[in-house]
């Protein structure tokens, strides 16, 4: 066969097609010829209708190819979906990340929860204009004097955060929940990926910060002056002591 | 295409693997075997889009070429699978000529 117009042929194959058989299809066309087996003419026409055949079938499976591909896509979206919706291990209120009968409380863009008892104080957005919020789960001495351990009790406190302090930024952040988290010497996590700074301290300090995640509603938080507390719809489940509140935009 | 897949696939993959099934051919090989207990003359575009179909499902391998020729030979899963669809093939023989000669008598 003229080589110029099996090339010619052959290109017409998809590639992988291509690479794989054509010189296996040429030496056969060659003998098929040489045998006086078949003609030119024909043995173009069979390539030309067999190439058509191939390509339609490398589309089809490219299509499939895309199917799975946009059904892989689907399901990552929806796995996002369902893990910041609180259905997934890092999700923001779902049962692995919030225990059975514990409350949840936000800060901006963080989390965490609480149980009802003992009592347990949960501070968010504290700083040096003082109290913004104080969410107690249960009888507590709520007051100015935040994040310091009251003697056998246990508080938490959620304040704004720029950055990790260069002493830990360079050590290698624990994941809480999906979220990365730098341990300071005492009692203080850095989660500057939703940009907090935990303090914790009493007995069930650690319990409760292994409950930091992702809030549901992101992006409540605001910087300086002075961030406003963000409290998803989930505050009437606990008891709110308000000193001065700034109302979440 | 899955060993399953041959099911519904052409009568040309079944004529090729029954050609393989009688021991490894090269292209010229098959061709001639076919078109002698099949009256089908396959040619060299069609044959090779069987053969690819039987490579990627595992129903056929390339043995290392003689010379210019590049022989095939059925595989295990090969043999079952064309046994499955000419067993399958009888038996709609069977049950069709039953029928055909009750229809003529």
């Amino acid at each position: 066969m003229n080589s110029w117009l099996f090339r010619s042929l052959v290109v017409l194959y998809p590639k992988a097609w291509r690479e794989r058989y054509s010189k296996e299809v040429g030496d056969l066309s060659a003998e098929l010829l040489a045998a006086g087996e078949t003609t030119r003419l024909h043995l173009a026409l069979g390539l030309a209708m067999s190439a058509l055949a191939e390509r339609v079938r490398s589309l089809h499976r490219a299509r499939l190819v895309a199917v799975l591909s946009d059904g892989a896509a689907l399901a990552v979206v929806v796995a996002a979906l369902l893990v910041t919706n609180g259905f997934g291990p890092g999700g923001s209120t779902g049962p692995r990340v919030t225990p059975v009968g514990w409350s949840p409380s936000s800060y901006g863009d963080a989390q965490v929860s609480a149980p009802p008892s003992p009592p347990v104080l949960v501070s968010l957005g504290s700083g040096r204009t003082g109290l913004e919020q104080v969410i107690a789960t249960a009888a507590s001495t709520a007051s100015g004097q935040l994040c310091l351990a009251a003697p056998g009790g246990t508080v938490v406190c959620l304040l704004p955060m720029g950055m990790v302090p260069p002493a830990y930024a360079g050590e290698k952040p624990t994941v809480i929940n999906g979220v990365p988290v730098y341990f300071g010497p005492k009692g203080d996590f850095y989660a500057p990926s939703l940009g907090v700074e935990v303090t914790a301290s009493g007995p069930l300090a650690r319990r409760i910060v292994d409950t930091l995640t992702r809030n549901r509603i992101p992006g409540c938080l605001q910087t300086s002056p002075r961030p406003p507390a963000c409290v998803t719809g989930v505050a009437e489940t606990v008891k709110v002591k308000v000193s001065t509140i700034t109302p979440a935009k | 295409m899955t060993v399953e897949g041959i099911r519904g696939s052409s009568d040309r993959s079944v004529l090729v693997l029954t050609s393989l099934a009688g021991g490894p051919k090269h292209g010229y090989g098959l061709i001639k075997d076919i078109e002698g207990f099949a009256g089908v003359k396959l040619g060299p575009g069609t044959l090779y889009g069987c053969l690819a179909k039987l490579e990627q499902a595992g129903l056929v391998e390339a043995l290392p070429a003689e010379d210019r020729r590049h022989p095939y030979r059925i595989t295990a899963s090969g043999l079952q699978a064309v046994r499955e669809r000419l067993v399958e093939s009888a038996r709609i023989a069977e049950l069709g000529l039953g029928r055909v000669a009750g229809a003529m008598s």
